[in-house]
């Protein structure tokens, strides 16, 4: 600042040098006519000008320099303003942005090249329930853990070249040894403003929302074990009532207890579909690979639908490539998508009409066809077909059962399995679905 | 007469598979709990035993079976399981033990119950 000052008086002493120095060569004009070197002109009036305009150039100079000096000052001054209020908003909102690193909600922490943790938030040191010194400077990597843990040890690699993290749900270790589950981002920079801290890290806290997770997937389990107790009781004793082992029926008894057998049926497959559901919803259904020999799969399941097949008079026509290899893929969940297209087949289709169930094989894939001789799929319904207790009009109609769940368990349970699903159905016709699934 | 024990905590469900048992010329003994099924099973030594996975006290389904298995006796004697748990992870451990199916009790009849015992005893 005071080289400011002193360089506005060093251009301001320039000016008035430079001013003097031509007066001075006025003057030096002036004594060259006094003594008649220069010009033959009348001496005295010229010489009185002459001295007066010296004179009036002396005060001149010091008048220009006086205002250069002043405006400079001004200048300066002004810009010395300007400087302070910038340099003051920047300090503010450093300021601002300080807080609101420190006070922000969601835990944040810069690590350095090397990996170790740096200025953690107050959020963070709450996560990880420690004062700053236990955790500044310490590997970062080392509190990240996790499910897949052959994938989070992959997380420091990638930020050393520089990838960004984003999104893994890991699980960090705080200083009293309890875990929490995290949502973790890592943003790298290449060239931070201090090249010690290459990476922002952000930790949003998930551990309550895993725990209602757990917490509804215990509540299924735990909840279909209640239900299916009552209902196994009243399977069984029905089972015996009806088979006569408490006696011989009379033909009314035999189907009233028959009609109570088929009610609790329909109770025990609305248990299985919901408890199939919730498990499809929170991603917990078990997928167990094993090879599986398809046809045997579709066979077994139109041997458990014989009974309502012969009751409806259908028939079934098999088309299936006896050279079929085995796939790999989960026998139970094949034997799902095989159980609710067949028994939809019958349920829509008429008494007497017909069936067909074909089983090909590809080189990548093999193709699992179901047509049937049924109601079919108006058009404008067609598009709501795979969708959640979607039931289109003439089925309801036609079956006032029917959850409108069956379709929704084929494609998601087809599609977790790496597999796919279409049709096609003319309304009144019938309608053919095509599962394919990969080797 | 082929000596079946029942280990199932419910009573209903017991008697139930005890009067179909019973009809197939099968001699049944029921025990409620893994306590007891325990001392029955080394007493009475059956020739088969339906065993349910979720039982009441200390001793749980998973663990009595695990004590059969060890046992000179025990690791041949043909154990069928029954369940009404869905827990996959829990109950593969008992598959593994038998290297055979479980059986879903609200999913299987009386008499397809009787058919899986008989083909456990090869009859």
């Amino acid at each position: 600042m005071s080289s400011r000052k002193g360089k506005s008086f060093i251009i301001s002493l320039y000016v008035f040098i430079i001013l003097v120095f031509l007066v001075v060569l006025l003057w030096i004009a002036d004594f060259f006519i006094s003594k008649g070197w220069l010009l033959y002109v009348e001496y005295d009036t010229t010489q009185a000008l002459l001295n007066a305009l010296f004179i009036i150039g002396l005060l001149t100079s010091f008048l220009i320099a006086y205002i250069v000096y002043t405006a400079l000052e001004r200048h300066r001054n002004r810009s010395t303003f300007v400087e302070n209020t910038a340099l003051q908003a920047a300090l503010s909102s450093q300021q601002m942005l300080s807080r609101l690193y420190n006070d922000s909600p969601v835990p944040y922490l810069l690590i350095g090249e090397d990996g170790t943790i740096h200025y953690p938030n107050n959020a963070a040191l709450r996560l990880f329930g420690a004062v700053p010194e236990e955790i500044e400077g310490t590997p970062f990597f080392e509190y990240i853990s996790g499910e897949d843990q052959s994938h989070i040890d992959t997380l420091p690699s990638l930020f050393k070249r520089g990838n960004p993290i984003n999104e893994e749900e890991v699980q960090i270790l705080r200083k009293d040894g309890e875990y929490r589950w995290v949502i973790l981002s890592l943003f790298s920079q290449q060239r931070g403003t201090d090249e010690e801290e290459r990476g922002l890290v952000t930790l949003v806290d998930i551990t309550e929302r895993k725990k209602i997770d757990q917490a509804k997937t215990e509540f299924v389990s735990l909840a279909s074990h209640q239900l299916r107790a009552p209902l196994s009781a009243i399977k069984w004793y029905t089972e015996l009532l009806g088979d006569g082992s408490a006696g011989e029926l009379l033909p009314k008894q035999e189907r009233y207890v028959q009609k109570v057998y088929d009610g609790n049926e329909r109770m025990i497959n609305l248990v299985n579909t919901l408890l199939n559901v919730s498990r499809l919803e929170l991603g917990t259904l078990p997928v167990d690979i094993e090879k599986v020999q398809p046809t045997e799969i579709v066979e077994s399941v139109l041997e458990e639908l014989q009974t309502q097949i012969i009751d409806r008079k259908q028939n079934i026509e098999r088309n299936f490539d006896t050279t079929l290899l085995p796939i790999n893929t989960d026998p139970k969940l094949l034997r799902m998508i095989a159980q609710n297209l067949l028994s939809n087949a019958s349920k829509y289709t008429p008494i007497g009409g017909d069936i067909s169930v074909s089983l090909q094989g590809g080189k990548n894939e093999i193709m699992f066809k179901v047509y049937d001789g049924g109601i079919g799929i108006p058009k404008n319904e067609q598009g709501g077909i795979f969708k959640k207790l979607f039931r289109a009009n003439n089925a309801t109609k036609s079956d006032v059962e029917g959850t409108g769940l069956g379709l929704y368990i084929v494609k998601k349970v087809t599609e977790t399995l790496g597999g796919s699903i279409s049709f096609e159905s003319e309304e009144g016709k019938g309608t053919t679905f095509t599962v394919l699934l990969p080797r | 007469m082929y000596k079946i024990l029942i280990i199932e905590d419910d009573i209903d469900l017991a008697e139930a598979l005890e009067a179909k048992l019973q009809a197939a010329d099968f001699e049944v003994t029921i025990a409620p709990n893994g306590e007891k099924g325990s001392e029955q099973i080394f007493t009475l030594k059956p020739d088969a035993i339906i065993l349910d996975l979720v039982l009441p006290g200390d001793k749980d389904g998973i663990e009595l079976l695990e004590e059969i298995r060890k046992d000179e006796w025990g690791k041949d004697v043909p154990i069928l399981i029954l369940t009404n748990m869905d827990d996959i992870d829990h109950i593969s451990k008992a598959v593994e033990h038998e290297g055979s199916d479980y059986i879903i009790k609200s999913d299987t009849s009386l008499d397809k119950v009787v058919l899986r015992l008989k083909e456990r005893l090869h009859i």
